[in-house]
Formats: structure tokens, sequence, C-alpha cells
């Protein structure tokens, strides 16, 4: 016997006539060519143009632009610290450790032969810190290549102090440096600080942490810190490749990226996976959903938009804590309103 | 004239492929069912919104185009399922508060006149009164009736689309049939 609900009903009949007697075609055909407008004046449907819309919305929420900030302050202590021409080897090494005179006229060593040296009066100035290498951290991406580095004029050193930073400890390679850059390195780790706008950011040690967790003394060489920016630009510009990786794996995975996101406020990612059919309770291990570490995290945006996509209020973690016990606890009249009636 | 019996999924990569026209036939596949679907879902309060929401969508689904996989759903549940994303999060933005609908089994007591009271529907006055009708179901009972109704899809498919159980598809489709019976009861007799 076929279910009743699911066969056609006279009230569905009724309405789609209705429909059809007030059914206006001119105001259907002039619908019909705004949208068609719009949609030709958008990107083509490519996987390249399909992303147009994330790096805004990110970058309204500043996301991509402290991702950024990281990346440019890294790349201004580590060349500021470790220029490139005192990683390149043993030659650079020794420019470094004898800056205190004026560097030899000469290019310091053949390994960085485009690296220009530091002008003379910098080198007076702050001996262990010359100035080109702080050009190439403030130049940032604009400046591609090595010989794009070499190519950009110096200008006169400005008076940055550095931070007690922690990668300028010994480091914990296993083969020491040479001498001559521990001597380099002790005076620098020593020498009196004056905190500026830039070293007392909050941002000025985050790209410290990494070197100093992973046991190396310096930064990254140039080569590397080109690789960092590159890498960054490929981070803040999201590409196709981007939003696959977001949507690859199974749907367990998919469903760890949701809650990944809602706890770390990625709104954007967050809808696109619901979007995309990512369930909206989908629990970890310790029962928590999307919406409770939305909660946890204090991210009302995401709250709300959870909540529109009916996500359950009643389901409990392994602990019994259900999400509104969570937004009681938080105190947060935003939770509380993003949770709308059911909260 | 021939029929375009080309796929919804071959359309949109063709379109994804630069073909200039597969957007505009697709479009015109599922056009008044999706604005209908929009607007009702919308109701008079939030009317004039119903244009722009419907061009988002089709905005969505050309951007989207290259990312659909028709293997995980048709484009009919796809397309759908922006629509209602759009919708909701438009009530989201106005600060409208979308509320579940509470069981209503009394509704269910409205006798199943068997037959419509309302087979012809010729007068744009009926017809109106019967949009109304619609417009005043609870969000999710209309959602499913328009989907059901309008758009032809599955209780599957409204599922999907909804982000709900069969089951409670088929629920809300049944309570929105029942007040609608009831709405328009008065209309002409039952059993004329």
């Amino acid at each position: 016997m076929p279910d009743r609900d699911t066969m056609p009903d006279p009230m569905d009949k009724a309405y789609v006539q209705a429909e059809a007697v007030l059914d206006d075609a001119a105001a259907r055909a002039a619908r019909r060519a705004r949208v068609l407008a719009a949609v030709a004046a958008e990107p083509a449907a490519t996987p390249a143009a399909a992303e147009p819309l994330r790096p805004r919305r990110a970058l309204g929420r500043g996301g991509w632009l402290i991702a950024a900030s990281v990346v440019g302050l890294s790349v201004l202590v580590a060349t500021r610290i470790n220029p490139p021409s005192t990683i390149q080897g043993p030659g650079a090494v020794q420019a470094l450790s004898t800056s205190t005179a004026p560097p030899p006229a000469t290019a310091p060593t053949p390994s960085a032969p485009e690296a220009a040296p530091p002008p003379p009066a910098a080198a007076a100035e702050t001996p262990a810190r010359p100035s080109k290498p702080l050009r190439v951290g403030l130049a940032g991406p604009a400046a591609s290549s090595p010989s794009d580095l070499a190519a950009a004029p110096a200008p006169p050193p400005p008076p940055l102090a550095l931070p007690p930073v922690a990668f300028l400890a010994p480091p914990a390679q296993p083969a020491p440096p040479p001498a001559t850059a521990r001597a380099v390195q002790a005076p620098l780790a020593q020498a009196p600080l004056s905190p500026t706008p830039l070293t007392a950011s909050p941002f000025a040690r985050a790209p410290v942490a990494p070197f100093a967790k992973a046991g190396r003394a310096a930064p990254a060489p140039p080569s590397s810190v080109q690789e960092m920016i590159v890498t960054g630009s490929r981070v803040a510009a999201p590409t196709a490749a981007s939003r696959a990786a977001l949507f690859a794996g199974s749907p367990a995975d998919r469903a760890e990226r949701l809650r990944e996101a809602a706890g770390d406020g990625r709104i954007d990612e967050v809808e696109a996976l619901l979007d995309r059919g990512v369930p909206v309770d989908g629990a970890d291990d310790d029962g928590e959903t999307p919406l409770m570490k939305a909660v946890k995290a204090d991210e009302p945006e995401i709250v709300a938009l959870l909540v529109s996509r009916h996500a359950s209020l009643d389901r409990r973690n392994k602990a019994g804590r259900s999400v509104r016990d969570m937004a009681a606890a938080a105190g947060d009249a935003k939770l509380k309103a993003a949770l709308g009636p059911r909260g | 004239m021939e029929p375009d019996v080309a796929d919804d999924a071959d359309l949109l990569r063709a379109h994804g492929a630069g073909d200039p026209h597969a957007f505009g036939r697709l479009y015109d596949r599922y056009d008044r069912a999706c604005f209908q679907f929009i607007r009702r879902l919308l109701g008079a309060a939030h009317g004039d919104a119903a244009e722009d929401l419907h061009q988002e969508t089709w905005i969505a689904v050309s951007k989207a185009a290259a990312g659909f996989d028709p293997d995980r759903a048709s484009f009919a549940t796809w397309l759908f399922t922006i629509a209602r994303h759009k919708a909701w999060d438009h009530f989201r933005r106005q600060k409208v508060a979308v509320l579940a609908p509470a069981g209503d089994e009394a509704v269910m007591l409205v006798p199943d006149p068997g037959q419509s009271p309302l087979e012809q529907v010729q007068s744009r006055e009926l017809a109106e009164e019967i949009v109304a009708a619609v417009e005043a179901l609870p969000l999710e009972q209309r959602g499913a009736f328009l989907l059901f109704a309008q758009a032809g899809l599955s209780l599957a498919e409204i599922a999907e689309v909804s982000g709900v159980t069969v089951e409670t598809a088929k629920s809300r489709l049944r309570y929105a049939r029942a007040k609608l019976r009831q709405a328009l009861a008065g209309e002409r007799p039952a059993h004329a």
C-alpha cells in the first residue's frame, strides 16, 4: 500500500495552480535577464574562480591579516638576527663577527655574492644587525628572490631594538655553531633592549616560538624565508585546492574539520562545510559537537549559524554537559542570545 | 521543439567549461520553483528580499559549480539546499527567530476531504488566499510543503535539504497539508 504522504495531494495541486494563476511572465523574464547578467558578471565557474569570496570574508575577520603579520614579522626578525650573509657559509659568519669594523668593500662571501654588504655607518651603529637584512625583512613579500633583495637600495638603518628572543639562546643543534657565530650571539643576547611598537607587538614573539621549540638557534635561511613568504601567500589567498582540501577525506574527516573550524572561529569554513552537507551535530570522541566547540570558544556568530542550521541544544557530551550548560557556565549574554529562543 | 534532455550536472559542467548557454538552460528548469520556494519561505513580511536571495542563490550555484558532486546529491537537492540556506541566513541577519514548529496534533484531526475543495483554482482572489495560507504555515512545514508540491522533491531529498530525517520531513509535510486543509476549508464546501 503506497504511503499517502509520498503521493501528490489535492492541496499540492491547488497550490501549484494558485502559483500559475499568480505567475507574472514579464516579471519572470526580467528576473531571468537580471540573474543571468549577474551570473555572467561574476567570475566563471572554474575551480580557480570558485573562491573569490573567501579571501575577502577572511580578511574581514582579520584572520589572514594576522597570518600575514606573523609571516612578515618572522621574516623581519629572522633577517634582522641572522641576515643572509651569516648563514650562507663560513665566510659570511666571519663577516658578521667582524662587523664592528667597516665591512670589506668587496662582496662578503662567494656563497652570497648578491647580498649587498651593510653600509659602513649601519655596521658601526649596530654591529650585529646589519641594516641590509632589516631592509629585506621590511620589504617582505615584495622581495621575491635573493637578487631582488640585493637590488633593493639600502636606506639608513632604523633604530630598532630587539626583544630577548628565544632563538638567541645557544642552539640545541647537534653541531654547535662556529665560535665566531657564538661570539656574535652573546653580545646580541645581552644587548640593552628598548621596546618599540614593533617589538612590543603581541605578534613579535609569535614567529620565535617555532624556532625555539624546534631547538633551532637561527631562523631559516633566505631560501626558506622566501618559501615562507610564498607559503604564506598561499595561505592568505585560498585556492580551489584549499577548498578541495576542506572537503577532502572521509565524512569523519569533514566532521572533524567542522568541529575545528567552529572552535577556531572560522565561520567561512563552518558555513562552507555545512553547505556541503557535513552533519551539523557530528560529535568527537568526547561527545562534543561543533556547537559545543563554538560555545566553549565563545564564538556567538558561529553559534548562531549552527543553531540556524538546527544544531542540537540537547545533546550531551560524555561528561554529561549540554550546550545550554556550557552557555550558562560561560555567562555570556551574546552566547545566550545566539542560542536563540531554544537556548 | 526538441526537449532539453541534457543532465543538470552536464549543464553545470558545461557552464564551468565556458558554455554561454548552459547556465540559462539550467536556470530555466528551476527558475519558477526556486523563486517561489524562496518567495513563499520568506513570506509577505520579507518578500521584498526574494529577488535578491534568488539572484544570490544562482550566483552561488555558478560559483560553486566546480564543487558540485552529482554522486552526492541531485542538482535540485543542492540548489534548494543553497536557496534554503540563503533564506535562513536572511532571517538570521534580520534577527528573525526561526522557531522550530511545535507539535500541533489538533490539526491532524481535521478530516481529510478526500477531494480538494479547490480543484480548480481559477480566480486570482482564491489563488492569493491559497498562497497566503501557505505563507502562514510554520516555516519548516512550509519549506517541506513547497519542496514537495512545487519543486517536486522526494521526501528523502527534502530531508537532505532540511537536514532532518525522512520521518521528520514526512511529518512536516503531513502537518502542512492538514493545516492548509484547515485554513482553506471555508473557501468552498468540502464536498460540493
